[in-house]
């Protein structure tokens, strides 16, 4: 057997999967175009042309043009950018925090995971969406708050993962030689287990993406997402949904964005189980 | 048998109980796994712990080692309580005091080479330099049959009777007087649970520590053990020379576990 298998077993399993392989290549794809807008975009992503008002698509406006005469291909480029980035970084921040939740629960147990769960079963409670409306009336909706808010309100199913994965751990005999050898509690957490958790984090995380890049745009859509002239997806949707039935394009365009990337994160999601998943294989 | 009249480690009327809950409203259940449990180990002795599943003998390993916290009950390891220590007074404790588990494959992290797993003992508790941590873990490996230029692989990528041998090595390491082995045997295939119970045996006259020896299968107690201990049901019913178990047992349950045996003729 070669070294380093384990990982390179999971490439070989992730790229068995066509679908999975396709998603994750278009995933890239829309992910460098949007970084790489200013390069690509053929206008200037507030430019106003008045003498281009809902132009249909056509070779010079792809994607056609908006009420301003703003080109909606640039635009769609220019908020992929923010809806791709605000998916990232939420889940980032509701990785992170269910992370350090969920294992300190599991690890430690008792008095500790039953107060850890029971907020943990509080947050839950809430119907995610209207908490996020009610903060959102109370601070400014810039991308920063806005990634911030969907990671504070998405960390829970991330914790319960972790605290599952740190139950079954810490019965397995290498974590207890790790208390015979004397090796101090955090380190038992984040070198030794931690590792052994991340399967299922990785898998969660790829949904979980999808799935804050969908609130996003909703929050955008209600016009309580990134504000306008920045474009998003969801506000570039919004700007659209009046005159659907003169310019289908302006809502269109952003709309398929929206459908493919979270699709694609899904399918990768979905891919990236059952790569990490050995067994299957077997 | 060169058994010394020194004592190691004595357990002092260890108490240890579980509750377990019954139903949702129902009331809570108390099951004692270990009940007034006294042992003293001599130095340089392996002293053979029997009993059936679920007898308690794994919890009396683990609480000997302060995995678990009894309920009642003293700890005497080399003239010191250890029942009450700190994490920072336990951790000097724990160089002189190793374990091995029963499943080889679960006792090593499956993310981490093999190497640095051997490292890490040294790491915590030594001041030496990665050579001579290296030095040492080759010099280890070499009385436990395994190559070091092996050992940047990963876990599974050895077998079960290697896996045994890294676990025996690591414990060695840090030159212990007291080694628990929970089960290590029992989770071998039969031709390899020989090879390692003799390497425990030989490994004991070379290092010349004393031994808790757990294990449900009376022919590999008998096999390493100067004394057998025989658990059921939280309480050591029976406890004596080796020899002496087998041909004189007082106990009803040792007798009847003794008769349990396929073979029936005792005599060397």
């Amino acid at each position: 057997m070669k070294r380093n298998s384990f990982l390179k077993d999971v490439f070989r399993r992730f790229f068995i999967k066509k679908v999975s392989l396709v998603s994750l290549i278009i995933l890239v794809l829309l992910i460098l175009a949007s970084f790489l807008a200013p390069l690509i975009a053929p206008y200037e992503p507030d430019l106003i042309n008045v003498d281009e008002i809902l132009l249909p698509p056509s070779l010079k406006h792809p994607f056609g043009t908006d009420a301003l005469g703003r080109d909606v291909f640039t635009r769609v480029l220019y908020g992929g950018r923010i809806s791709l980035l605000v998916g990232f970084i939420a889940e980032g921040i509701a990785i992170l925090i269910g992370i350090v939740i969920g294992s300190i629960s599991g690890y430690f147990g008792g008095r500790i995971d039953n107060f850890l769960m029971r907020f943990v079963d509080i947050m839950l409670c809430f119907p995610v969406f209207f908490l996020i409306l009610s903060i959102v009336a109370y601070v400014d909706p810039t991308i920063w708050n806005i990634m911030l808010i969907l990671g504070l309100t998405g960390w829970m199913p991330v914790a319960r993962l972790v605290r599952a994965e740190f139950l079954s751990l810490k019965e397995r005999e290498f974590v207890l030689y790790e208390k015979v050898i004397g090796v101090d509690n955090l380190s038992i957490i984040f070198k030794h287990m931690l590792p052994n958790a991340l399967n299922p984090v990785i898998v969660s995380a790829a949904f979980g993406i999808a799935g804050a890049i969908l609130l996003e745009t909703s929050l955008s859509f209600l016009g309580l997402g990134v504000q306008p002239p920045t474009p998003s997806w969801g506000n570039i949707l919004t700007s659209g949904k009046d005159m659907l039935g003169v310019a289908w394009w302006v809502s269109f365009f952003p709309g398929i964005f929206i459908l493919i990337s979270v699709l694609c994160y899904n399918l990768v999601g979905e891919g990236l189980k059952d790569a990490l998943n050995p067994k299957i294989y077997e | 048998m060169q058994k010394s009249n020194q004592i190691i480690l004595q357990c002092i009327n260890i108490n240890k109980s579980y509750e377990l809950k019954k139903g949702f409203f129902g009331g809570k259940i108390k099951i004692d796994a270990l009940k007034n449990i006294n042992l003293n180990i001599y130095s340089n002795e392996i002293l053979g712990l029997v009993g059936e599943s679920g007898s308690g003998k794994s919890t009396l390993g683990k609480i000997i080692l302060r995995l678990i916290e009894p309920d009642s009950g003293r700890i005497i390891f080399n003239n010191q309580d250890i029942t009450k220590l700190s994490y920072r007074d336990m951790k000097k404790v724990r160089t002189k005091m190793q374990a091995v588990f029963q499943d080889p494959l679960s006792s090593l992290n499956p993310r981490m080479r093999v190497i640095d797993l051997l490292r890490e003992p040294l790491k915590i508790h030594t001041k030496m330099t990665l050579r001579e941590i290296d030095n040492e873990i080759a010099l280890t490996l070499n009385q436990v049959g395994i190559n070091i230029d092996d050992t940047y692989k990963y876990p599974h990528e050895f077998s079960g009777g290697q896996r045994q041998r890294i676990n025996l090595a690591r414990a060695l390491l840090l030159k212990p007087e007291f080694l628990v082995a929970d089960e290590p045997v029992s989770s071998l295939d039969v031709s390899i649970q020989a090879q390692i119970l003799n390497l425990f045996m030989e490994l004991q006259k070379i290092y010349r520590f004393s031994m808790l020896f757990i294990s449900h299968d009376l022919r590999v107690v008998r096999h390493i053990s100067d004394r057998i201990a025989v658990i059921s049901k939280g309480e050591i019913v029976e406890l004596g020379e080796t020899q002496k178990i087998f041909h004189q047992p007082e106990n009803e349950y040792t007798k009847k576990l003794i008769s349990s045996l396929p073979e029936k003729h005792f005599s060397h």
